[in-house]
């Protein structure tokens, strides 16, 4: 098993983000995600805690097909 | 913080306005960056659950499926009028819903909001520097980078 992690300073010091459409992101894709961590009322006077999400930025789609691959085995 | 998504999906379980949501599951197969964001995130349930009566807050549980530590970011894709009488209702973007089958579903008592709203990007590398992200490699514990 192979693991990678995103060295974060290369990446913000020389890139910059676009808006891109929701329908280019797949299962397998490395993303940055933004969201709120809230506390929200349920039924029964009961709370839960949930992470609403806000922005979903793609990073790198190239192991995509890897994971895809993988899938169907 | 950095993903992998696992599922990428519109809840259709319950087709009604105050249920569809867009969620994106996300896993970090284990990595310790990973295991602080889920660390973090225990964390701010328990100062949640100090605002509320004892024993009114939700345990909270990243899920484990399939095979690693995962967690579930959504957002619904309507707004009750009763949680926010005077908010302002926003068109959705062509992107989101191409056929207006959402823009069809907002009835009186739901709105669209900007707290509705996703944005999406892509990392683009700057013209100045072509560099594509560097991955640090980790194998059995050592680390390289590559």
């Amino acid at each position: 098993m192979y693991l990678f992690t995103v060295d974060e300073l290369q990446l913000y010091d020389t890139n910059r983000f676009e808006p891109v459409d929701p329908v280019r992101f797949r299962v397998g894709d490395i993303v940055e995600v933004q969201a709120t961590v809230v506390a929200i009322p349920i039924k029964g006077n009961k709370f839960k805690t949930i992470a609403q999400l806000h922005s979903l930025a793609l990073i790198d789609g190239s192991f995509t097909e890897v994971s895809t691959k993988q899938t169907k085995l | 913080m950095h993903f992998m998504i696992l599922q990428d999906t519109i809840s259709t379980a319950k087709r009604t306005q105050g249920y569809l949501r867009q969620t994106v599951q996300v896993t970090g197969l284990n990595l310790p960056l990973f295991e602080t964001c889920i660390d973090n995130m225990q964390h701010l349930h328990q100062v949640l659950s100090r605002q509320v009566p004892e024993g009114d807050m939700e345990p909270f549980a990243p899920s484990t499926s399939p095979s690693y530590p995962s967690i579930e970011f959504g957002t619904r894709y309507f707004t009750s009028r009763r949680d926010d009488p005077l908010g302002a209702a926003t068109p959705f973007d062509h992107a989101v819903d191409p056929k207006g089958i959402l823009t069809s579903m907002i009835a009186d008592g739901y709105f669209h909001s900007a707290d509705n709203k996703v944005l999406y990007y892509r990392l683009a590398p700057s013209s100045a520097n072509n560099q594509q992200p560097r991955y640090v490699f980790v194998y059995s514990g050592r680390t390289t980078v590559i």
